[in-house]
């Protein structure tokens, strides 16, 4: 009532055929993820990827932090010292 | 003060089992023994002390085992087996790691480029307990990366790859997915059929019909194929089975709704046909999800060495057991086992037969004697001409006969014995209706008669069987009893003979129970027979240890003890062993015993009696109403009475049975028309655990080897048989519930059918709802299910 020209029936109906194409390429667009997804394996092995996310990578990464933090004071220093 | 914080842990930190009499410490953590110091040792100097903080049970106790074996791993020909991939130096391999058992382990076996910097990447698959390890062989050589695993706790498994389980499992993830895409658009685009649109909008309603059939063609040539291949197989083999009422469903429920898209009547069934086949494929994805990790199928070659030397000439060469040929000359070393029966060429050897007959049982042979495949050397290599092929070998003959003749084909399950009548019930249903509608409409008869075809799909019934046994299944599993798939549910219930293994099944595999009988020892004769035992490999030597080390407080210094294999241990002036050994004449005929005797004078005996599995007479009380019982054993008959005391009077006992014998025995239990159920644990009982009706392999633990069979029960859990297979005939029941219920909708559809008022809208509203009852009453019936009545004692 408020948009006379949707009220139309060309309108309507075509407003389902975009639906309709839509909703196909949605789906199809999830089922090539799904089909990718298994074909690959990974729907294989459920548990060991929710640990391995867990792993602290800690103490490799804080040597290196703390490499840089040297290499960073050192540098510093050096021009403090010229 | 840190003494009192290690008097709280009486657990050790690496494995978390207890604490023996003489502990280990490092870094304020107790261990239980010297492995799994050195495991902690090793993780902490390369800072993988996370590791115990990822799970609470983290920590394997390292098994001793012998490190020849992964010589095979460095031999280029037999490697190929295990190697995924090779360029240069740089290999990846996938090994069978059965200790995987959490977080914990995911994280030391992702880290292992940290304790070898050889080792490049590794990456662990939980459910399959494997690891795919990348490694430079310039730095390590494979049989090292094998020697390292073992250290940490985790001995590969060099004899079960299996790699046939997970393309099945891929096709039926790729069929469900693409049944379920269609099962979704399809309905998303009947809407405006279910909401009432007419024809005045025709342009629309082709326009989804022809999507719908488009996007329905994958589903009927890939998702439900199977689906017609074992209705095409059942009817060649003139065995009716529930897939001829399925596949004849599907295909009118497809035809009739071809048949409306290209007249224009609308999209027809084609939602209902879509989702039933997504709801079936469903079911057959929940009942395929079963142990992984478990090996149902091992034979005698996942006991045996992969490999042995051979001696060619000059040279010697490891050899796959599956090449020897009759006259090759081999090397067995201490503790290998013999893969063949063979003729001994050294002066003289030790051979254990336990693993064969299930005794400890120390032979000694003499050169030119016949040793048979299956048992352990003990002392230094023997060399062994090979007089038999491994497949001709005494042992392994078992396997070789056709015990798989009476397979699951022969086997009608229930399921199909239903679907007898409801195939003939539905032929009487359509050609009635379609006589009756002769008089009223003769048009309308092909539609009448489609529609019944189609409601008549027995889709819910289809469901019952996998989800009422999938769950009992999973409830089972988590109860410590494992069964290979679903169909030995229905093989237990039809079981009135129980049959079980003596040794190792009702007794307990490691523990005896010891009688002293002499005089007294004084605390210098325990210390020395303390001392004498510490580092003896005979399992009696090693359970008088065990016994002492509870009164034993000070073990002083190591001394010197001489053991010879299979025959005893002396110290100083002290002797332990066989009667012949110490010089006497043996008083005992029928049992174990070990003399004890000082300055050539007996001091006392020890005897080794069977000690019978906690809760024996209770289990024995439950099976007797229901089933049959019998003994088989290997043994002497010495535990005769014990075992009379706990089974009722009608029991057959059957003593020095070889494993052929045993497989015999009920061979001819089942000609007699009984359907046996055989529990036994060791290789000897391998035989007739295949030949069995259902046969359940009795474990310690998982990881060890079991003998092929239906079922693996944890030992711990034998007590819970009765309730278990008391649950296991309730699932019949549980079947029959979900198979009225099933009925129920079928006969309300066929009323809409019989009296033409089918539409696609009932149909699509009647299917879906008939399954999703059955699946979650079977989920309910199952579900509830506590095995706690027991487990309070």
């Amino acid at each position: 009532m408020f948009f006379p020209v949707f009220d139309s029936f060309l309108c309507t109906m075509g407003m389902i055929y975009i639906m309709l194409i839509v909703s196909l390429c949605l789906a199809v667009f999830f089922l090539v993820i799904f089909l990718w997804a298994a074909k690959t394996g990974q729907y294989d092995d459920d548990y060991s990827p929710s640990v391995r996310i867990l792993f602290e990578e800690e103490k490799a990464e804080l040597s290196n932090h703390n490499q840089h933090k040297a290499k960073k004071d050192g540098t510093t220093n050096s021009k403090i010292r010229q | 003060m840190l003494t009192e914080k290690q008097i709280e842990n009486t657990n050790c930190y690496h494995c978390h089992d207890a604490l023996p009499a003489n502990v280990l410490y490092a870094d304020e953590h107790a261990f239980c023994c010297n492995g799994c110091k050195q495991v902690y040792l090793l993780l902490s100097a390369n800072e993988l002390g996370a590791y115990y903080e990822q799970d609470a049970n983290a920590g394997i106790r390292p098994n001793n085992t012998a490190k020849e074996t992964f010589s095979v791993l460095d031999d280029l020909e037999l490697r190929k087996k295990y190697i995924d991939f090779q360029e240069g130096d740089s290999v990846r391999l996938t090994l069978h790691l059965p200790q995987i058992h959490c977080a914990s382990c995911i994280f030391l076996l992702e880290h292992l480029h940290r304790l070898h910097e050889g080792i490049i990447r590794s990456t662990v698959h939980f459910p399959k307990k494997t690891a795919t390890i990348t490694v430079n062989t310039g730095l390590i050589k494979l049989s090292e990366l094998a020697v390292l695993l073992t250290k940490t706790g985790y001995e590969p498994d060099f004899k079960s790859i299996d790699k046939s389980s997970s393309t099945f499992d891929k096709r039926l993830l790729l069929q469900l997915g693409i049944a379920g895409f269609a099962f979704g658009s399809i309905m998303l685009w009947s809407f405006p059929e279910y909401l009432g649109i007419d024809h005045s909008y025709s342009g629309i309603r082709n326009l989804s019909s022809y999507l719908s059939f488009a996007v329905s063609i994958p589903v009927l040539l890939f998702s439900a194929r199977d689906y017609f291949k074992s209705a095409i197989a059942g009817i060649r083999l003139r065995s009716l089975n529930l897939d001829i009422p399925i596949a004849i469903g599907i295909l009118a429920l497809y035809i009739r709704s071809c048949v409306a898209i290209f007249s224009q009547e609308g999209p027809g069934y084609m939602d209902s046909f879509a989702a039933f086949i997504f709801f079936l494929l469903i079911g057959k994805w929940f009942q395929g999800k079963t142990y992984q990790w478990l090996s149902f199928e091992r034979d005698f070659r996942s006991y045996f060495p992969v490999a042995v030397i051979k001696r060619t000439n000059k040279s010697t060469s490891l050899c796959p057991i599956d090449e020897l040929q009759i006259g090759d000359e081999i090397f067995i070393r201490n503790e290998e086992i013999i893969p063949c029966d063979c003729i001994l060429l050294s002066e003289k050897a030790t051979v254990d037969y336990s693993f064969v007959s299930g005794e400890a049982d120390w032979i000694e042979k003499k050169k030119g004697d016949l040793l048979y495949a299956g048992g352990k050397n003990f002392g230094e290599s023997i060399q062994l001409a090979v007089s038999k092929t491994t497949e001709r070998s005494i042992l392994t003959q078992l396997w070789n006969e056709h015990h798989n003749k009476r397979t699951e084909l022969a086997f009608q399950t229930r399921q199909d014995r239903i679907s007898k009548y409801f195939i003939a019930a539905v032929l009487i249903l359509a050609i009635v209706s379609s006589v009756v509608w002769l008089w009223i409409d003769p048009v309308q008869i092909p539609e009448i008669v489609t529609a019944i075809l189609i409601v008549a799909c027995p889709c819910a019934l289809a469901l019952s069987v996998p989800f009422v046994y999938g769950n009992m299944l999973r409830v089972l599993g988590k109860n410590g009893f494992y069964l290979r798939n679903t169909a030995i549910i229905e093989r237990i219930q039809q079981c009135n003979y129980v049959v079980f293994d003596k040794t190792g099944t009702l007794t307990e595999q490691d523990h005896k129970q010891i009688r002293y009988e002499g005089r007294g020892l004084t605390e210098f004769e325990k210390l020395s027979l303390f001392q004498m035992t510490k580092h003896a490999v005979h399992p009696y030597a090693r359970g008088i240890h065990e016994m002492l080390s509870l009164s034993v407080t000070d073990p002083g210094q190591d001394s010197m003890a001489i053991e010879i294999p299979g025959k005893g241990i002396s110290l100083g002036l002290f002797q332990l062993g066989s009667a012949e050994f110490i010089g006497l004449e043996n008083l005992h005929t029928d049992e174990s015993v070990v003399y004890f005797a000082g300055e050539g004078k007996l001091l006392g005996t020890f005897t080794f009696q069977s000690k019978l599995r906690t809760q024996l007479k209770e289990l024995v009380q439950h099976l007797a109403p229901d089933y049959k019982l019998a003994v088989v054993s290997g043994d002497k008959s010495k535990d005769l009475d014990l075992l009379r005391d706990i089974f009722p009077p009608g029991t057959s006992f059957h003593f020095e049975q070889q494993p052929l014998q045993k497989k015999e025995f009920i061979r001819d239990l089942q000609a007699k028309g009984n359907y046996a159920l055989m529990i036994g644990d060791g290789l000897n009982d391998a035989g007739a655990l295949n030949e069995a009706f259902v046969g359940i392999a009795l474990s310690e633990d998982l990881v060890r080897f079991t003998p092929a069979s239906d079922a693996i029960l944890k030992a711990d859990n034998l007590k819970k048989l009765a309730d278990y297979f008391k649950f296991i005939r309730d699932g019949k029941n549980f079947l029959r519930i979900c198979f009225a219920f099933s009925l129920c909708y079928n006969l309300t559809g066929i009323g809409f059918a019989v009296s033409g008022q089918l539409t696609p809208f009932v149909a699509t509203i009647l299917m879906p709802l008939s399954s999703i009852t059955v699946v979650s009453l079977a989920s309910f019936l199952t579900i509830r299910k506590k095995f706690d009545s027991v487990k309070a004692g």
